[in-house]
């Protein structure tokens, strides 16, 4: 029996000492919006490894969730898992997210190795800050910005150089003129799938009225107003002129953004996220462009009013470390890491403290500085979103010509 | 003495099954009941922070368009679905039952396969290899018969797509109830097919007087799980609809998920309270279904 207590004892040591090292360690646990096999996973889990290579006192563990993280965290939250620091879109995280979340107003005023002697808050694109705290109740910073993007025109630069347009649209009539060149050559200008399909006729009404009128347009009922009907018609005659890819019709997500990336369309209204999602569909030859949607005669928005954002990581306020995780947060948005986030997975850095800028991402460095008022997504023809899937499917119509601008109208009054 | 430890016994082993059951079934029942009269935001929310709406979100979801069209969705489906399905799946098995053809098993196996495939692989399968506009089944097939016009029709545009996710999910579901109608048409004696042939009975004659009353029981069983099938319809429409949830093909399960996660494209409103307003609903068809089908189908063994 003596025996039998003694190996046990040593045993237990045994498995004790072994252990010992990581006891020791400060761990972190990270739940991520990506996927371990995505660009963006990937190459966050590298900058992490580099991270702990150089702070062997910190363990950091990565939980890769992918988009589901949008069900799982909060109840992981609510049952007091131990998650230090998350990530998702800047909207998401601060709207949903903001209340277990920590206050991150001091932490980006202080100076960090990778700032160039700046304070973080500095070297971060303040339109994205500025949107992070416009997001919160009570106007404070609850998640830092990275992986910027915006929501414009990407488009095939071959195909509109081989229909001789020398300067990308700006207003509606540039728009049609250069659609006119690009159908010239046998090709349909404009594509989209049943994703965002709605965002064609949101940016547009948008573009005449403002984002507040299509928000209270589909909160309210207002499609007796005669923007509406004109915003329809202008696109009605879009499809009328062939500008609009008869595939739209039946094109699932993600077909369009293939279409474009085939070479079988050259634009597609969607976020700066598209050349990293079809670029094995596409190549690394593929030369993308974006430009900001039109302005149209009398409207009273601007060419750089859009939708914008980021992804952000925000931090637990019930983490233990919070200084060592706002510290993982700067190393993986500034300096080398920034660099190489945007680099891997074809996206855009959000610090100054590098002068990359992605290629496929080229025309969009001359943007950010210019942005002008905040859309919601698809202009904000999607906040009702009782509402959303009629208007979706009956944008689907009048982008294939399946029904007239009337009709359109008729059947959102229903 | 020997009864009153033959009572402690009999305790002592249904207990843990009692709390089992207790836990994992009665439990999440009376707690949706109770969540379908608040607005509780997120699932996991305290039930301290829980607002009591009484009946609001049955008001609410009676006077959505979208949830009555869910509703609208999957009675078409049940209906028109199982109209298919049963007169395929009864055919089937009969001539897989009684006819002298060769290779009964292996077409028994190969109209069962769908069944054994994950429902997410088949119904992607359906959407890009079948219905997708430039390169799918349906395009090659009627551009090959030279149908063009059938050959440009979009499956999955919004005027097709509920067609299609029916067409898709009764093919899909043939074969287990086949299986079904089978197993009891091989329990019917021979002798009383042999008595009909010689009383002049022709296969028709047959098959609507013996056969169908003989396995009155199966497809009343059938229809049973056909119900709960089709109104609890989820990874079809959802495969359908990948991001959000679109008028063609909306289920009142999907409007519950889209209720209790809000939707994937915008940060939304969340309502867990709303969608166990659907359960309860739900749970009410199942069992007005399930009463409908024992008034119609009375018990064949009485």
């Amino acid at each position: 029996m003596k025996k039998i207590f003694i190996i046990f004892s040593a045993f237990i040591f045994l498995l004790s000492c072994s252990g010992g090292s990581d006891t020791n360690k400060k761990k972190i646990v990270y739940w991520s919006m990506w996927n371990e096999t995505e660009s963006q996973g990937q190459a966050v889990k590298a900058a992490i490894e580099d991270y702990m290579s150089k702070h062997p006192d910190i363990e950091v563990e990565i939980n890769f969730n992918g988009r589901e993280i949008r069900k799982t965290l909060q109840p992981a939250l609510d049952n007091g898992q131990t998650i230090d620091f998350w990530d998702e879109n800047i909207e998401r995280t601060t709207k949903n997210w903001g209340k277990y979340a920590l206050k991150l107003d001091d932490y980006i005023t202080n100076v960090y190795d990778t700032t160039d002697g700046k304070p973080y808050e500095d070297v971060i694109i303040k339109s994205l800050l500025d949107l992070g705290r416009s997001f919160s109740e009570d106007g404070s910073l609850y998640a830092v910005p990275y992986q910027p993007f915006v929501f414009l025109f990407n488009y095939n630069k071959k195909i509109f150089r081989e229909a001789g347009i020398e300067k990308v649209p700006e207003t509606w009539q540039e728009f049609k003129d250069a659609c006119a060149k690009i159908k010239a050559l046998g090709i349909p200008p404009i594509t989209d799938d049943d994703a965002e399909i709605n965002a064609l006729l949101g940016y547009h009404i948008a573009k005449y009225k403002g984002t507040e009128f299509v928000q209270q347009l589909v909160t309210e009922g207002l499609w007796d107003d005669p923007i509406v009907l004109k915003a329809a018609q202008d696109w009605q005659e879009m499809v009328e002129l062939g500008y609009v890819s008869p595939k739209v019709a039946g094109n699932k997500f993600p077909a369009g953004r293939h279409e474009l990336a085939r070479g079988e369309a050259a634009m597609f209204l969607n976020g700066t996220w598209v050349p990293n999602f079809v670029m094995e569909t596409a190549g690394e030859d593929f030369e993308w462009g974006q430009f900001p949607y039109p302005t149209v005669e009398g409207g009273t928005d601007g060419l750089y009013d859009m939708h914008y954002g980021s992804q952000s990581f925000q931090i637990n306020k019930d983490t233990k470390y919070p200084k060592e995780v706002f510290d993982l947060i700067v190393h993986l948005t500034t300096g080398k890491w920034d660099e190489e986030i945007a680099k891997r997975s074809y996206a855009l850095p959000v610090s100054s403290t590098t002068t990359y800028w992605t290629k496929q991402l080229e025309d969009t460095k001359e943007i950010f500085p210019r942005l002008g008022k905040y859309y919601p997504l698809d202009g904000g023809i999607d906040v009702n979103t009782e509402k959303t899937p009629i208007i979706n499917a009956n944008v689907i119509k009048l982008m294939s010509g399946q029904i007239t601008a009337e009709e359109f109208i008729a059947e959102m009054k229903k | 003495m020997y009864k009153k430890y033959r009572k402690i016994t009999a305790i002592i082993f249904v207990f843990p099954a009692l709390i089992v059951f207790l836990i994992a079934f009665l439990y999440p029942v009376f707690r949706t009941g109770i969540m379908s009269l608040f607005y509780v935001e997120t699932i996991s929310d305290s039930i301290f922070n829980w607002k009591f709406v009484g009946i609001d979100n049955f008001v609410f979801l009676f006077k959505s368009n979208l949830f009555l069209k869910s509703l609208k969705n999957v009675f078409i489906i049940w209906l028109i679905g199982g109209l298919i399905v049963f007169s395929i799946s009864l055919s089937f098995a009969s001539i897989l039952t009684f006819s002298n053809m060769k290779l009964k098993s292996f077409f028994k196996t190969l109209i069962y396969l769908p069944n054994i495939i994950s429902s997410v692989a088949l119904a992607t399968m359906w959407i890009y290899y079948f219905y997708q506009p430039d390169y799918g089944f349906l395009k090659s097939f009627f551009t090959l018969v030279g149908l063009p016009q059938l050959a440009n029709i979009k499956w999955a545009s919004p005027d097709y797509i509920f067609m299609s996710m029916l067409i898709a999910y009764s093919f899909s579901n043939v074969g287990y109830f086949m299986v079904m109608f089978c197993a009891s048409m091989e329990s019917i004696p021979s002798a009383l097919y042999d008595s009909a042939s010689i009383d002049g009975a022709n296969s028709f004659d047959k098959f609507f007087k013996i056969t169908i009353p003989l396995i009155l029981n199966a497809i009343k069983s059938a229809i049973v799980i056909w119900s709960i099938e089709a109104f609890g319809m989820f990874v079809w429409s959802q495969i359908f609809s990948p991001l959000d949830p679109e008028p063609g093909t909306i289920t009142p399960k999907i409007y519950m998920y889209f209720q209790l996660f809000g939707s994937n494209l915008i940060v939304s409103e969340r309502n867990a309270g709303l969608g166990a307003s659907i359960c309860v609903i739900l749970s009410v068809i199942a069992l007005f279904s399930f009463l409908l089908v024992n008034l119609f189908f009375r018990d064949n063994n009485k």
